[in-house]
């Protein structure tokens, strides 16, 4: 454990409820300093394995070290790793000062160093002079502030947060994603963040765990996990993918298939004759009414489309009666009908082997 | 492919030993727990069980003195329960769905019995339609004879059904009236409305609500040794058992007996009913929406049925008032304040009764919350057994409770027999199951991340308990304080066998006054036991300023 800059560090973990794998051999290495996410669908595990980290629930197998000292068998109370509770959990009968001191006089800190901490806490989240309300007299978003300054106030090198902002409305959601970013870079502080939205992970996060049914699928920064996705339930699960499937025959030592009579080449080398899949990005379509000199052109026909505002959304069926969705931007009142041709750039597919 | 060893879940009886002994706070709570469990309740019921031998058996079973009272009690307990119970819930059916006037005073008035002991009821019968009953003698110059199974019925009926409205009000209003309104959305209404929906959705309820007043039916004390005459009951039996010939082994077969029968519906209910429960008693009500179901001519029966409950609740206490207040009434009705000063004011019965009632509540409360918080929220071995020990008292009669205790404690170095101390432990272990059920009910409306919260910011299990639990129960916990409170003081066939003469309760001098006539000392002391605990009511409700419903009615 000799890596200054390691923090935290999974090995192995297991977790099993009755008959099912909730969590699967995890191994994680996570900086000090940086804003992690733990990303996937509901019954993935990412609020178990917060909730690991934390103390609630037992290891079956494996270790957890928090700064080279191994934490796995301690109590919560003995691991000092604060955490923003999904449904706020504070104590209604506390007034904010109360509830944000509470961690300090545990730790029996003297009073004037609490009352100090306390206030610059509050500070940091902009609750300044809220000090005697009560839980039930403010907003939901404030609500929430105190919640954060609560675990924040320990001062903690690590700091998890169990989708904190579940509970708030889009517009909130999306201001309080900033500031807490930006405390997290003000303090120098590690975040591990659990949410299901994937908007929330690619716009705050340094670093993305992708989990599913207990397996990490990918561990990679918010681009990675978007352009190159290491498998095809990364690739769905962000955003949104086209998938096409066929027998490696490599252009150029890159990765190719014959998709409807036009030749794909991806975009990483692989000579290896085997069966590949490639997903194509509804913003790395276009659509033509004519074929395009130099790119993949596949014929379709429109089905239907969804005006959203920035974009127009097609949902195309090619001659092989696949469903391919293609995206248009700043279309202006122009609209695709019938016949199309989908085209792809060269190299924009990406590459998925499993 | 690599063989793997397939990692099991870490669970079971080694896993929660060692997390408890992480958490010494947890590991002495534990213990106290088992501790009391041990000594109050595994100990004296095991040694009721093992002490009739297997003559003493043979000779209760071929007693036709015994077998008889062994078929009056059930017999007596089965009508009075049915009758408590239907007039239970048509009175909790006309509170909760129908908007008749007066349903305040109702409620009020259909409380009052509920709040002095059951003998009370019994007592007020007698002075008003007893042989020399001012209604039924003086007035209307009848001979009336209440003795027997049928005044018995008629009282123990009136003196339950407040039990059997308090539970079976909870059960209606947990029942969402969205699902009843949907109903009425698809088409059903009136008496099909209330057969397919309401009383399907009651019934689980409405059962457990007919065991608990069957299981105080059952080892009711006072009213079948008052009203039921030659009509012997098991309680009475018993107790003519203990005192007559001092025949414990004798005793404790009797008492066996009356536990047979409540363990045979607690079993019912506990993988019967259970398992159909539609509905948690303890759940929140939907507020906002209002039920208005019933046709016009259903809420007038409904309301002439209320009037007349509640005039002769107010009937009988008006002749407990009476009596309290006059030399004789009916005979001498002069007034007078000597039965009430010499009963209330200046007994020391009364005080004795007071103090040891507010000192059980207030174990019960504490040890209450410590069950429900060890249950409901830790790990630890042996928890499943906590549980049921924490509930076993429910379906136990008071008079088993109570003659456990004499066989246990009446020899040293355990010599409590005689002290307050035995009739505090009698009281307490009565009350255990209220306190524990409104603690895990307390629990389960604190959201479980908030003392997981406390833990996070390095709180151990004692100061969560005192920082977190305790300041958010509150008033929960002053609800079953106060309940506690009065059926400690209530209370007759749990201490009727570990009163002395330094440590007399006045529940139980209620009935020996009644027995040697002194009718106006017995009533002042009744009426005096109703106004205690009323005035005890009021002022809980004034310091904790209405946040709370003690009966969530």
């Amino acid at each position: 454990m000799s890596d200054q800059n390691l923090l935290l560090q999974l090995k192995d973990i297991v977790k099993v409820f009755g008959d099912n794998v909730i969590i699967n051999h995890i191994s994680l290495d996570i900086e000090r300093g940086k804003f992690i996410t733990f990303l996937g669908p509901s019954g993935c595990g990412k609020t178990t394995l917060l909730r690991m980290i934390a103390g609630f629930y037992h290891l079956d197998s494996g270790n957890i070290y928090l700064n080279g000292n191994e934490i796995s068998g301690l109590p919560p109370q003995k691991r000092n790793t604060p955490m923003v509770f999904q449904e706020y959990a504070l104590f209604p009968h506390m007034t904010v000062e109360g509830n944000v001191s509470y961690g300090l006089k545990n730790q029996k800190m003297p009073k004037e160093e609490i009352q100090k901490k306390v206030k610059e806490t509050l500070e940091l989240v902009n609750l300044s002079g809220f000090e005697k309300r009560y839980p039930n007299q403010m907003s939901g978003g404030q609500q929430q502030r105190v919640a954060i300054a609560r675990a924040l106030v320990n001062s903690a090198d690590l700091l998890l947060l169990d989708e904190p902002l579940s509970n708030l409305d889009a517009k909130l959601r999306e201001s309080v994603r900033v500031e807490l970013r930006l405390i997290q870079q003000k303090l120098g502080i590690t975040m591990l963040y659990v949410t299901h939205d994937q908007q929330e992970a690619l716009s705050m996060s340094d670093k993305i765990l992708v989990l599913n049914k207990g397996n990490v699928e990918q561990y990679g920064a918010p681009r990675e996990i978007y352009f190159k996705p290491r498998t095809r339930f990364v690739a769905d699960f962000i955003g949104v993918a086209n998938f096409i499937e066929g027998d490696n025959e490599p252009e150029g030592g890159m990765a190719a298939l014959a998709y409807g009579g036009e030749k794909v080449v991806g975009d990483e080398a692989l000579g290896e004759a085997r069966k590949i899949t490639f997903s194509i990005r509804p913003e790395s379509a276009l659509l033509s009414e004519e074929k395009v000199e130099g790119m993949v052109n596949i014929p379709g026909r429109v089905k239907h489309y969804m005006f959203l505002g920035e974009k127009v959304r097609y949902f195309v069926e090619d001659q092989l009666g696949k469903e391919w969705i293609v995206d248009a931007f700043d279309t202006g009142m122009t609209v695709h009908e019938g016949d199309v041709y989908i085209t792809v750039q060269q190299g924009k597919a990406h590459l998925i082997v499993e | 492919m690599e063989k793997e060893k397939k990692i099991r879940e870490k669970k079971g009886f080694l896993v929660d030993w060692s997390d408890m002994l992480k958490d010494p706070g947890l590991t002495a709570a534990v213990a106290v727990m088992f501790l009391v469990f041990g000594l109050f309740i595994i100990f004296p019921f095991s040694k009721l069980v093992i002490l009739p031998a297997l003559s003493d058996w043979a000779s209760a079973f071929t007693s036709s003195k015994v077998m008889t009272a062994f078929w009056h009690t059930i017999v007596s307990s089965l009508l009075a329960t049915t009758t408590a119970i239907v007039l239970g819930f048509i009175f909790a059916y006309a509170m909760n769905y129908t908007n008749i006037p007066g349903k305040k005073f109702f409620r009020v008035v259909a409380l009052l019995p509920n709040m002095a002991p059951s003998v009370m009821t019994g007592l007020a019968f007698l002075l008003l339609f007893g042989r020399r009953g001012v209604i039924t003698y003086r007035i209307l110059h009848l001979t009336f004879d209440p003795y027997g199974w049928f005044g018995l019925w008629i009282v123990q009926s009136l003196a339950f059904f407040p039990l059997a409205y308090i539970t079976i009000s909870g059960v209606l209003k947990a029942i969402s009236p969205n699902i009843e309104l949907s109903a009425q959305n698809l088409g059903a209404s009136g008496f099909r409305l209330f057969r397919t929906v309401t009383l399907q959705l009651a019934t689980p309820g409405i059962a457990s609500a007919y065991l608990l007043v069957f299981i105080n039916a059952l080892a009711d004390f006072g009213n079948p040794k008052l009203i039921g005459g030659n009509y012997t009951t098991l309680a009475t039996l018993a107790y003519a058992t203990v005192t007559g010939n001092y025949d414990m082994p004798l005793a404790a077969a009797l008492s066996l007996f009356l536990v047979v029968p409540s363990l045979l519906m607690f079993f019912v209910q506990k993988f019967y009913l259970d398992r159909k429960s539609f509905v948690t008693v303890t759940g929140k009500p939907t507020s906002g929406l209002t039920r208005d179901f019933v046709s016009f001519p259903v809420k007038c029966v409904l309301f002439v049925i209320c009037t007349v409950v509640c005039l002769i609740v107010l009937t009988l206490i008006g002749g407990v008032v009476g009596f309290s207040f006059t030399e004789t009434l009916g005979v001498n009705n002069a007034f007078t304040f000597e039965h009430f000063y010499s009963n209330v004011l200046n007994s020391k019965t009364m005080w004795v009764s007071w103090r040891l009632s507010m000192i059980a509540a207030v174990v019960t409360a504490c040890f209450g919350v410590l069950l429900g918080y060890l249950v409901t929220r830790k790990r630890f071995p042996g928890r499943g057994l906590a549980d049921f020990l924490a509930m076993l008292p429910a379906s136990l009669p008071g008079t088993f409770i109570g003659i456990s205790l004499i066989v246990a404690f009446n020899k040293k170095p355990l010599l409590l027999t005689g002290t307050a101390v035995i009739i505090i432990i009698g009281m307490v272990i009565r009350q255990i199951p209220v306190g524990y059920r409104n603690a895990v009910a307390g629990f389960k409306q604190i959201d479980k991340s908030i003392e997981e919260a406390a833990a996070n910011l390095g709180s151990g299990s004692v100061r969560t308990f005192q920082t977190i639990v305790m300041p958010m129960l509150k008033n929960s916990i002053s609800i079953c304080l106060v309940y506690s409170f009065m059926k400690c003081m209530n209370t007759l066939s749990t201490v009727i066998f570990l009163v002395s003469a330094k440590y007399n309760v006045a529940s139980n001098t209620i009935m020996n006054l009644a027995d040697w006539g002194a009718y106006g000392d017995a009533a002042a002391t009744a009426l005096g036991m109703l106004l205690i605990i009323l005035a005890t009511f009021g002022i809980v409700k004034l310091i904790l300023r209405d946040k709370i419903n003690i009966f969530d009615l």
